[in-house]
C-alpha cells in the first residue's frame, strides 16, 4: 500500500469516528404513558397551602407563589410572587 | 391588568395545571411527537422549530421543544400570556416519565411542579420500541 494511501485512509477513519463521538444520543421518551396522581404536585393544592400558610417568603427551594385575588375572581386559582424562594 | 390580560394569564394556567391523564410520545431522531388525551398529535422538532396553534377565542400558543442534555423541553408561550415550560425526563429504569412543569405569569410570577407518569405499553404512534417490558 502506498504511504499516501495508508494517509488518506487514517483520514477517513479518523473523520468518520470525530463524527460518531460527536452524534448525541438522546434517551428514548417513546410510549404510552399514564398519569400517576399520587406521586405527582397537585398545583391547585400547593397555591391553596402557601395561601393558607400566609407566609409566602418560605419557600423550600422553589417556587413562591401566592393567590392573587384579582386574577382569581376573574375565573380561576392565579399564582402571585416570586419563584426559587 | 386588562381584561384580555386576565384572560390569556388564565389561559396560560390551564394549560400548565390541567395535566393530562393520558400521555403518548413518539420520539424519532429529528421530532418528538406527543398526544394528549386522544387529541391530535403535536410534533415538536428537536432543532427548536416554533409551531403555532390558533386557539378560538383566546391567544395564540408558540410551542417548541429542544433537547437539553437528556431532558426534552417544551416551551408554550400564549400571545399576551405568559409561559408554560415542562422539561421531560425518564426515569433511569425507564418505567416512569418525570415532567418538570414551570408557570411564568410574568410580573415575577411563577410556579414550578412535578408530574409522574408510569409506562404503559409501546406508543402506536411510532417511534423508537424501547423501553421496558409491559406488565402482565
Amino acid at each position: 500500500m502506498h504511504l499516501t494511501t495508508a494517509v488518506a485512509l487514517c483520514g477517513v477513519v479518523a473523520l468518520s469516528s470525530a463524527a460518531a463521538t460527536t452524534s448525541v444520543v438522546h434517551p428514548d421518551l417513546s410510549g404510552q404513558w399514564t398519569l400517576n396522581a399520587a406521586q405527582s404536585d397537585n398545583p391547585r393544592d400547593m397555591l391553596q397551602a402557601r395561601d393558607s400558610s400566609g407566609d409566602e417568603a418560605r419557600g423550600a427551594g422553589r417556587a413562591v407563589v401566592m393567590v392573587d385575588a384579582e386574577a382569581s375572581a376573574a375565573g380561576g386559582a392565579a399564582v402571585s410572587g416570586v419563584g426559587e424562594g | 391588568m386588562s381584561d384580555e390580560q386576565r384572560q390569556r394569564m388564565h389561559q396560560t394556567m390551564q394549560l400548565a395545571f390541567d395535566a393530562p391523564a393520558a400521555l403518548t410520545i413518539a420520539e424519532t431522531d429529528s421530532s418528538v411527537a406527543f398526544a394528549w388525551d386522544g387529541n391530535a398529535p403535536l410534533v415538536l422538532y428537536s432543532d427548536g422549530r416554533r409551531v403555532t396553534q390558533k386557539v378560538e377565542g383566546g391567544g395564540d400558543v408558540e410551542i417548541k421543544g429542544h433537547w437539553q442534555g437528556n431532558d426534552f423541553v417544551v416551551e408554550r408561550k400564549v400571545s399576551g400570556g405568559g409561559k408554560v415550560t415542562e422539561d421531560y425526563l425518564r426515569s433511569q429504569d425507564g418505567k416512569q416519565l418525570y415532567v418538570i412543569v414551570g408557570f411564568e405569569g410574568g410580573r415575577g410570577r411563577s410556579i414550578e411542579f412535578r408530574r409522574v407518569y408510569d409506562w404503559s405499553c409501546l406508543s402506536p404512534l411510532g417511534g423508537s420500541m424501547r423501553g421496558p417490558l409491559p406488565r402482565l
